[in-house]
């Protein structure tokens, strides 16, 4: 297959010459963006000032900087941040533990996938957050309890993303396993594991920022300990600066967790051809 | 084989499991509930009483009221993100250096868990439905705009010579060009949207809420009635099954002409 595939580009590394627009070069970029920037922080300043919004949920800039700031050095910040975080891994790790078995052998096995396709799409579509309050009644609002809600959120990644890769095996590399013969073993580890592996990482990959995501709405909704809940606090303590603050952070733990990921793929997948596909399910 | 025994055939293929699974939780569940002295079997009703809650809520209308209230919410929520988010995603998919400018804004914005925009967002303007509905447009919009974008910046460079040689106006390039061609990606940008709209709605309601499906499944909890409460986690999934698969259709329809181009 890879030999019929086009060559991957080789990408330029692009000389700015005179025709080179502004925006292409390192600079004019640079410029453009804290332009965009500091507008962004005027307008909002001014929107602030002129209490345009309730103050409750647009605190000044400033106000939200120093509280962001403020943060760092608090013991009890980076506690429900390590415990969002480690939430959402260990369910996540869960996810990856029941997920990628279960998708290699759905995969492999077609009348089974098709009987089980309905509870596939609905699981995939069910607002995992609903089942929120039977957990809470059968586990308690505790840290295990998330993990449960969590995993149940992100298995399906996981989980389709395994099916869909171990499904798109070359049936010539298939036939070529059997007529040598290969141990189950062998098949399963070393032909079956790595054709699906882009397509998994892929799903983990998203799976990763959903982990976040459904972690911070459960500490939100069962006051669990964590950056959920810490800014349901500090909202009704009626500090919308903290509470953009706490924000702010989720976000970039979430673009961090997104780049960590996106990192490991493309050094853990080497010899994926990425662009035949982009390892994403259609 | 024809297409219609064929069609029956891959149905049932599909449905048998689905089918057996219901049956034996229906026996099952009765059989595990009448023998089991577990001291959590309030909270795990067999399958026959969360059916019976539903008729019964079902008939007394107060069902109804909050499905009513919770389809009003995304449905408004959800064409509020549909219009910003093509509207600005046009506009910053047609320029070369808005896209390069406000990438990692927009990276950015994706990035923020939007749930946690619902407690700032009903502390401040409270807990009517008017402020549900921003907090799920808000969330809503991010990925209908980048996948505006992505569509938009993906057009055949061909393509916009042809209009540029036809001297389109811009009103007709736009709106019989641009978007159109841009469609199926936006159209999986809103299918990415719906999902998130409904866990939008469901946190909403469940934080601070007088009405609607995550508000009935959150009182009832707190009333330890534990039928009623799997019985409208049961029905918000459902809802949430039958809403993706009622937008595939709607994708169906209003791709036709990409589909059958392709084949």
């Amino acid at each position: 297959m890879a030999i019929l595939s086009a060559p991957p580009a080789t990408r330029a590394v692009p000389v700015p010459g005179p025709d080179t627009p502004w925006y292409r070069r390192r600079l004019g970029l640079l410029v453009g963006r804290l332009v965009v920037g500091v507008a962004i922080v005027l307008v909002w300043w001014l929107a602030a000032a002129l209490d345009w919004l309730p103050d409750t949920l647009l605190p000044s800039p400033l106000a939200v900087l120093l509280a962001f700031v403020a943060l760092i050095g608090e013991g009890a910040f980076w506690l429900s941040f390590l415990r969002t975080l480690g939430n959402g891994m260990a369910a996540l790790g869960l996810a990856i533990v029941v997920g990628i078995p279960l998708g290699l052998v759905l995969g492999l096995l077609p009348p089974v996938e098709r009987a089980t396709r309905f509870l596939l799409d609905l699981g995939r579509s069910f607002p995992v957050i609903a089942l929120l309050p039977v957990m809470i009644l059968l586990l308690g609002a505790n840290g295990q309890m998330e993990i449960v809600v969590v995993f149940l959120g992100v298995l399906w990644p996981v989980l389709l993303q395994t099916i869909y890769g171990s499904r798109r095996l070359d049936p010539v590399v298939r036939d070529t396993t059997r007529a040598y013969r290969f141990t189950l073993w062998i098949r399963f580890a070393k032909v079956l594991l790595p054709a699906a592996a882009p397509f998994t990482m892929t799903g983990i990959r998203v799976a990763g920022s959903v982990s976040i995501l459904v972690a911070m709405a459960v500490e939100l909704l069962a006051w669990t300990p964590g950056l959920g809940s810490d800014l349901g606090h500090a909202q009704i303590d009626e500090r919308p600066d903290y509470a953009l603050a706490y924000l702010f952070w989720a976000g970039f733990l979430g673009i961090g967790i997104n780049y960590l990921f996106q990192f490991i793929e493309d050094r853990a997948l080497i010899w994926n051809a990425r662009g035949d596909q982009g390892g994403m399910a259609r | 084989m024809n297409g219609a025994a064929r069609g029956l055939k891959s149905l049932a293929e599909q449905a048998w499991l689905p089918i057996v699974l219901v049956i034996v939780w229906w026996f099952a569940s009765d059989w595990w509930w009448s023998t089991t002295t577990d001291s959590k079997k309030a909270f795990l009703p067999p399958l026959s009483r969360i059916w019976d809650a539903f008729i019964e809520e079902a008939q007394s209308g107060d069902l109804g009221v909050n499905f009513v209230a919770s389809m009003r919410n995304i449905a408004l929520g959800l064409l509020v993100g549909v219009v910003v988010g093509i509207a600005i995603g046009t506009v910053v998919g047609r320029s070369r250096a808005a896209r390069a400018i406000l990438n990692p804004y927009l990276q950015f914005a994706r990035s923020v868990p939007q749930v946690a925009l619902v407690p700032i967002i009903i502390g401040a303007f409270g807990i009517t439905w008017v402020p549900k509905i921003w907090a799920i447009a808000i969330a809503c919009i991010w990925p209908i705009l980048l996948n505006t974008v992505d569509g938009i910046r993906a057009i055949d460079p061909a393509v916009r010579d042809m209009t540029k040689a036809y001297r389109l106006t811009s009103g007709h390039e736009l709106f019989r060009v641009v978007l159109p061609a841009a469609l199926p990606q936006i159209m999986a940008g809103i299918r990415v949207s719906l999902g998130v709209a409904v866990v939008v709605m469901v946190v909403s309601e469940i934080y601070g809420s007088t009405e609607g499906l995550g508000y009935f499944i959150n009182y009832e909890k707190g009333l330890y009635r534990g039928p009623e409460t799997w019985m409208a986690t049961v029905l918000v999934g459902l809802i949430g099954y039958g809403l993706s698969l009622a937008f595939l259709v709607v994708e169906k329809f209003t791709l036709r002409w990409y589909h059958e181009s392709a084949k």
